[in-house]
């Protein structure tokens, strides 16, 4: 039931049920369960509809489908798409209509994916919990009173609620991986350079990726294996990317090597995430893996490592939001100056503008090289420790996040205490290597446990068969199907 | 002189590529405003840069021409900093790995000229002011810069005129830009220190921005350097600050409110990758750089014999040049086609922009043969001029405008006879001349002339005449 | 510690406008932030720099693209004239 995408499309294609009646099914029930939820801030009837028509002609005439057509989705509201309002969340943008698509969306609106609509995001990606977004944050399915996660929480909790049947999100810290582990979902951060930036808002450049958020692995190679391509508009797309073939995330796992790093065991760890994770890492025994422990000592470095460079590249990213070519502007100043710095003070939330004034700080004069060089250092440091590491293994497994979904309101009270909880989904983004989260469990409170797994450059193949017979063998049953089917 | 005058320029060019630097749009000049634009160059959210790859090739063909060092390695930088013609808030430029490193350009004097460092670079919009409202055209957003900054070696107005026109003679020679300062793709900043005469430490600069007229450079330095030693003589000290030239009145102001110099938080640009040369593609773009023009000038003057200011002229219109040389392959004197060029050529393509395209129909075989018929004495010098001014307007072989009969020469003996005819024919014009009307010596001359049906040295008949009359 | 005067200076580095008032709450949220980003300096630093592949020359042959229509460049901008983006009366550099 987990399948998703096949279920789905072999419906359509047994005429089981009408592109356009699944789509309508969809859309009724994101109008009823959006209230509880708030993961859609936008709702696109109208293109689904015309879209789902198109499908339906499609297979009316006997046409062979594309793999991902006809399929109800989202998009988190960072990823352009033309015509349609997309608002990163934020004041700044809430009028902004983007005159081109981005590369993802161009590859999957050709291939007649049904967009129900833009969903939630914590303000310009930058968030733990999607509570910054000038819509408040998106909902856990699992349990109303916690979050969905951020900065991809609407996507999370769209998926996860049943109301898309997946969607695509963003990761820089790990904006895909937590919202999936903490709404019992998978979520895939590619290799960097594998999808396409071009059209993705950014928050950090050297750092952010989109990837899948899916009720299942299998769902999650099939979104993947549409979205990894060369595309010449991005200098950093990479000519290297692989597809991953699914007929073999069944094969045999008994020759796999996969290491643990014992640091992210000892410290701040919640008990039954442990517990939860342990038990996986028990079950990957069972089918026949080695399990090896590493050791890497500067781990806990890579969260202030991540800050001080994300926010520097975020800083200057964000210099171009003034009021002039687009966006909000204020109606109260004197002269250009303060009407740019009006208009960003009161266009930004507070996350944001604490992450501008971070990236601007380590970036100035006289810090750059304690901040700014240090940090980049490190960082090469850490790409050494981890391609040193995945020399010896196949894959490392870790937490995905120390602990469970947070109560609403929790990332408010202390952001450096919020900041640290990105300790397991960081060091991907840090050194570009793919990572995927697959639920393993549940804690105390119902609420689901994610278990990380981090794989060598393109090694996507490797991290999703790994996921897939953990998934299998532990067939933890999802939250939500497939509407009406 | 009590003080010594330093500076050192910056010169913005923007490269003839046909596209901008990191998208497709034209780099074509005006237009509507907001009309050569898209997502990428007007940094809509969302957007990346693509390197031009002619960008690269330009920028390292500037290098070779000024014997510059080549960076095998080197990047992009992010130069963060607010303006409304900046439509990303930070221009992509190079901070600390520039394409070329150390090069310079050589003055007449011998003295070089030392360049820091040649980079590539993005250019800005453009600001409009009307009716007291200000507006934004980004169509020059993107058009691509290299940035060619000096040492401050430069120690006379003269020095930095020379400077600017042999840099820009050898840009446009290499083809990577027009460097029409009127136009704005030739931008020169300056900047003015003084010290006292035989001093080795620097004074305190100020910076004169965004010079495009060379005339107005000479006198902006002039008035900054003249202002500076009044300062230091009655005391008092200069400020670092960047001033603008006005026009109006010779004279030289602040520019910018005084506030905290630019923090701009360079960073390398994440969104481009490495720009990695090899040496086998150093080499092939220097092997099909042309000769440099100064370089050309000197074989103009040692190997062809022109005088340097002919020399100078010919080869500062490259097409015009690259034709002389075809056509005068052979020619024992070249300097006759040369005289051609000058006096004919010249006078029918008069304006500038006329000469730099040449856009003329003119066949250098038929030229070459031309100067073989004066150069092997067939014809004079003025047939020669006569018969090239009909080519000019009709592209054809000199010999469908000259006969059998035009091209016997005139030997010197008949030369003398008909001169001596000449004073015979004409003794009113001798007396005038004798008397001190010198125009009357054009009688004479002109008879001599129409009896050689022109074919006889002008030059020659003037003082065979003068010879007989002063006799 | 980091001091109001710098908090002050990186806003207008950064064009934030940050009122008088809030000054004081914004520089003890920054001095947190900027401490945990100080805890770098306790890394130690032995580990060698292997060079992981990346793409380099990734350029773009110099070949036109049509460029976007005026109004669709103009199109999330509610102050433009006349083909242009509206500024402002005067600009102060």
């Amino acid at each position: 039931m987990k399948n998703r995408i096949e279920l789905i499309r072999s419906a359509l294609l047994s005429k089981e049920i009408s592109c356009t009646e699944l789509t309508k099914k969809y859309i009724a029930a994101i109008n009823a369960e959006n209230k509880n939820l708030n993961a859609y801030v936008l709702v696109c009837e109208d293109t689904a509809l015309t879209t789902a028509a198109k499908v339906d002609k499609k297979i009316a005439a006997g046409e062979k489908l594309m793999p991902l057509e006809g399929i109800p989705m989202t998009l988190k509201d960072n990823i352009c798409t033309k015509g349609i309002k997309t608002t990163c969340c934020s004041k700044m943008l809430e009028d902004f209509t983007p005159i081109y698509n981005a590369t993802v969306w161009e590859a999957l609106n050709t291939q007649n994916a049904i967009l129900l609509g833009k969903t939630n995001m914590d303000e310009f990606a930058m968030g733990s919990s999607s509570e910054t977004s000038v819509f408040g944050g998106s909902l856990n399915p699992y349990n109303t009173n916690y979050v969905a996660g951020g900065s991809s929480g609407g996507v999370a909790s769209a998926v996860g609620g049943g109301i898309a049947a997946y969607g695509l999100g963003s990761d820089t810290g790990g904006s895909i991986r937590q919202p999936a582990s903490f709404c019992g979902l998978v979520g895939l951060k590619p290799t960097y350079g594998t999808v396409s930036r071009f059209g993705l808002i950014a928050y950090a450049s050297s750092f952010d990726q989109i990837g899948p958020i899916t009720a299942s692995v299998r769902d999650c190679a099939a979104v993947f294996n549409n979205l990894s391509f060369y595309d010449k508009n991005d200098a950093t797309s990479s000519p290297k990317t692989k597809k991953v073939d699914i007929s073999k995330l069944n094969a045999d796992i008994k020759s796999k090597r996969i290491g643990v790093i014992k640091e992210f065991f000892t410290n701040g760890i919640k008990a039954d995430v442990k517990k939860a994770v342990l038990s996986a890492i028990e079950k990957y025994r069972e089918l026949g893996a080695e399990i090896i422990e590493l050791s890497m000592p500067n781990i806990k470095y890579s969260v202030p490592v991540y800050y001080i460079l994300a926010c520097a590249e975020a800083s200057s990213n964000l210099g171009r939001y003034d009021g002039i070519r687009y966006g909000y502007k204020t109606t109260n100043y004197n002269d250009l100056n303060e009407m740019v710095c009006k208009t960003r003070s009161e266009g930004f939330g507070r996350e944001v503008q604490h992450r501008i004034l971070l990236g601007t700080y380590v970036l100035s004069s006289g810090y750059y090289d304690a901040y700014y060089k240090k940090a980049q250092n490190l960082r090469q440091g850490l790409k050494s420790a981890f391609a040193e590491a995945l020399e010896n293994v196949d894959a490392i497994i870790t937490p995905t996040v120390p602990s469970t979904a947070f109560e609403l309101n929790f990332s408010a009270n202390d952001p450096v205490e919020t900041y640290m909880t990105d300790i397991c989904t960081v060091p991907a983004n840090i050194t570009g290597l793919p990572a995927v989260s697959v639920p393993c469990g549940f804690d105390d409170k119902g609420l689901p446990v994610g278990v990380q797994l981090i794989g060598n450059y393109f090694a996507e193949e490797t991290i999703l068969h790994l996921a897939a017979k953990l998934e299998d063998a532990l067939a933890i049953p999802v939250l939500k199907g497939v509407i009406s089917l | 002189m009590k003080y010594e005058l330093v500076s050192g320029l910056e010169t913005h060019i923007e490269l003839s590529t046909k596209t901008k630097i990191f998208c497709g749009c034209t780099t074509e000049f005006g237009g509507e405003p907001n009309t050569h634009c898209c997502p990428v160059c007007i940094g809509l959210p969302g957007t990346l840069p693509k390197l031009n790859e002619q960008v690269v090739n330009f920028a390292i063909k500037a290098g070779l021409a000024t014997n510059c060092e080549i960076s095998l390695i080197s990047k992009m930088d992010r130069k963060n900093y607010v303006y409304p013609d900046l439509p990303k808030a930070y221009q992509i430029s190079q901070f600390d790995l520039p394409l070329c490193k150390n090069g310079y350009v050589e003055l007449s004097s011998g003295k070089r000229i030392r360049l820091n460092r040649i980079h590539i670079e993005e250019d800005a919009g453009k600001l409009v002011h009307q009716r007291g409202d200000v507006f934004v055209d980004y169509n020059r957003g993107g058009v691509p810069l290299i940035e060619i900054v000096t040492e401050p070696d430069f120690r006379s107005v003269e020095e930095i005129l020379e400077y600017i026109e042999r840099l820009q003679l050898t840009m446009k020679y290499i083809g990577i830009s027009d460097c029409k300062m009127q136009e704005g793709s030739m931008r020169c900043d300056v900047n003015i220190s003084v010290r006292l005469a035989g001093s080795e430490k620097l004074g305190t600069r100020t910076e004169i921005k965004n010079m495009n007229s060379i005339t107005y450079i000479g006198k902006a330095v002039e008035y900054e350097f003249a202002r500076q030693c009044e300062v230091l003589d009655e005391g008092g000290t200069i400020t670092q600050e960047t001033l603008r030239y006005n026009e109006e009145d010779n004279t030289t102001s602040s520019a910018r409110d005084k506030e905290d110099a630019q923090d701009y938080r360079y960073f390398k640009e994440p969104d481009i990758v490495p720009i990695i040369t090899s040496q086998e593609k150093i080499n092939a773009i220097y092997s099909s750089l042309p000769e440099n023009p100064y370089v050309r000038m000197e074989r103009y003057e040692k190997e062809l014999g022109l005088v340097p200011e002919d020399a100078k002229n010919i080869v500062k219109y490259k097409k015009i040049a690259d034709f002389f040389e075809k056509s005068i392959d052979g020619i024992k004197t070249p300097k006759i086609g040369a005289n051609l060029i000058i006096s004919s050529l010249f006078r029918k393509l008069s304006s500038d922009n006329e000469k730099e395209n040449f856009n003329i129909e003119l066949n250098p075989k038929f030229f070459y043969e031309l100067l073989k018929l004066q150069d092997d004495k067939k014809i004079s010098a003025n047939q020669s001029r006569a018969t090239f001014e009909k080519m000019l307007v009709d592209n054809k072989s000199p010999m469908a405008f000259l006969s059998e009969a035009d091209m016997s020469s005139v030997d010197d003996s008949a030369v003398i006879e008909m001169c001596r005819e000449a004073v015979e024919q004409n003794p009113l014009s001798v007396a005038d001349y004798l008397s001190g009307k010198e125009k009357a010596i054009q009688v004479l001359i002109g008879y001599v002339m129409k009896k050689s049906k022109g074919k006889s040295n002008a030059a020659l008949v003037k003082s065979t005449i003068l010879d007989m009359i002063s006799k | 510690m980091v001091t109001n005067e710098e908090i002050r200076k990186i806003a207008k580095l950064a064009k934030l406008y940050v009122y008088e008032s809030e000054l004081e709450e914004l520089t003890k949220s920054m001095a947190s932030i900027i401490e945990f980003a100080d805890t770098i300096n306790n890394a130690s630093y032995n580990f060698n720099n292997t060079n992981t592949e990346k793409p380099v020359n990734a350029t773009r042959e110099d070949e036109l693209v049509p460029s976007y229509a005026n109004d669709e460049i103009l199109s999330n901008c509610k102050t433009a004239r006349e083909g242009f983006f509206y500024i402002a009366k005067s600009v102060r550099r």
